[in-house]
């Protein structure tokens, strides 16, 4: 995703809500107005669960097992950042005096993985078509891979967004360490989820 | 009884900006999807049938059969990743939106393919090359694939994250599309084989390196010559 394309992506406040199916899109992705440990926990879990689809997706591959245990990795890699990175960075906003609350940052988190899930889940279908039919393993790796990075973008970009439109109220100096504190949850997140997914998932390079 | 719109064909084609307002304001959808199906149908089995006539036969109808359930489902593959991709990128559409846009898309690009079909069959009459028929199918499906783009451009509108989500639906509809045809291949029929198989089962690599190999024989030609 270059810096063009991803400079598009809409913040869900611009969201407007809509008639149809396409309400439970938008009730998965807006901000709640009056936000709720257990809405945002459940939002997540949702998002969690969507990822798992893709997982399921990619495990075909091998079939069997390997479809249960993809499943498994994708969104545990993702619960690892929230269980290992969030409660870092909610250490260190509030060192930077970031007016942004547990709750708040709660609740960015889980609309970022619920934007993931659905995107993943979405996905899902052309993965698991391209995992049954490709010839070639590294074609099926490349598609694999490239659906888990662009959601990972999408789900970074969201995030990263609603963080600064969050601290825009605060001083010159708290937005800059925020926007410095959102580079470094961004390169950690790469790391320890890239990590996990490249070292557990066969398809990409790790052993199942 | 909802059937067959003759007078929507005209719609798709010179009215897009119309037909996708339609789609996303989900007005009177059930006689569009069912035009749109019918279209498909029709014009991506023309166009096979016209590239089954390079080896004549059973060819033919093989092709003519394979063509529109290639199309379909590959439609049917991307809905909910349309779908996916337009609710995070800002277009919270219900799936009947994205599933009328793909169709009617689908539809104008059939209408293209179906417009083109003579000029293939041309090249095939002339003693066209069989990578140079393999050539020219592929850039009808891409000037048609460019007309059922305008459609969902127009759909999209100009707000915020259209670009990214057109790039999104063309960057999964590519890897869809292409493998949906490349398992239902041959369409054309290997000249070095004696009797065109309904399937190829061997090992042929990728559509991409298909297409690359027979790109490269065609500039060979043209160079020799």
């Amino acid at each position: 995703m270059d810096a063009d394309a991803a400079a598009e992506i809409p913040s869900t406040a611009t969201f407007e809500p809509v008639e149809g199916d396409g309400v439970g899109a938008h009730r998965l992705l807006a901000h709640d107005p009056s936000p709720a440990w257990q809405a945002e926990a459940l939002r997540a879990a949702r998002g969690l669960g969507l990822a798992a689809i893709f997982g399921a997706a990619l495990g075909l591959r091998e079939g069997g097992v390997a479809i249960v245990h993809h499943a498994a990795v994708v969104p545990a890699a993702i619960g690892a950042l929230l269980g290992l990175g969030v409660p870092a960075l909610h250490i260190l906003l509030a060192l930077t005096a970031a007016p942004i609350g547990a709750l708040d940052l709660g609740g960015m988190c889980a609309r970022a993985i619920a934007a993931m899930g659905m995107l993943l889940a979405g996905l899902s279908a052309p993965i698991a078509l391209l995992m049954v039919t490709a010839e070639s393993p590294a074609s099926a790796a490349a598609a694999g891979g490239a659906g888990l990075v662009a959601a990972g973008a999408l789900a970074l970009r969201r995030f990263w967004v609603e963080l600064s439109d969050a601290a825009s109220g605060a001083d010159a100096r708290t937005r800059a360490l925020t926007s410095m504190l959102a580079i470094g949850f961004s390169g950690f997140a790469v790391l320890l989820v890239g990590r996990i997914w490249w070292n557990v998932l066969a398809l990409v390079g790790g052993a199942s | 009884m909802i059937g067959f719109d003759a007078s929507l064909l005209g719609a798709l084609l010179r009215e897009p900006g119309e037909v996708s307002r339609r789609c996303v304001d989900e007005r009177d959808l059930a006689p569009l999807a069912a035009t749109s199906l019918g279209t498909i149908a029709c014009g991506c089995a023309v166009f096979g049938a016209v590239v089954g006539c390079f080896r004549g036969g059973t060819q033919i109808p093989f092709a003519a059969l394979k063509m529109p359930v290639a199309r379909l489902a590959a439609l049917a593959i991307c809905g909910p990743a349309f779908h996916a991709l337009a609710a995070v990128f800002g277009r919270p559409w219900s799936l009947r939106t994205v599933v009328a846009l793909g169709l009617a898309a689908g539809a104008r690009a059939s209408l293209v393919l179906l417009a083109l079909a003579p000029v293939l069959w041309l090249v095939i009459d002339r003693n066209g090359r069989y990578d140079a028929v393999k050539v020219c199918a592929a850039l009808a499906y891409a000037f048609a694939g460019l007309a059922a783009l305008w459609l969902v451009l127009r759909a999209l509108g100009r707000g915020s994250g259209s670009t990214i989500t057109a790039a999104g639906f063309v960057a999964v509809f590519l890897a869809v599309g292409g493998q949906t045809a490349w398992i239902l291949r041959p369409y054309i029929g290997e000249p070095s084989d004696a009797v065109v198989p309904l399937f190829v089962s061997r090992q042929e690599g990728g559509v991409a390196d298909a297409l690359a190999r027979s790109a490269r024989a065609v500039v060979g030609v043209s160079e020799r010559r």
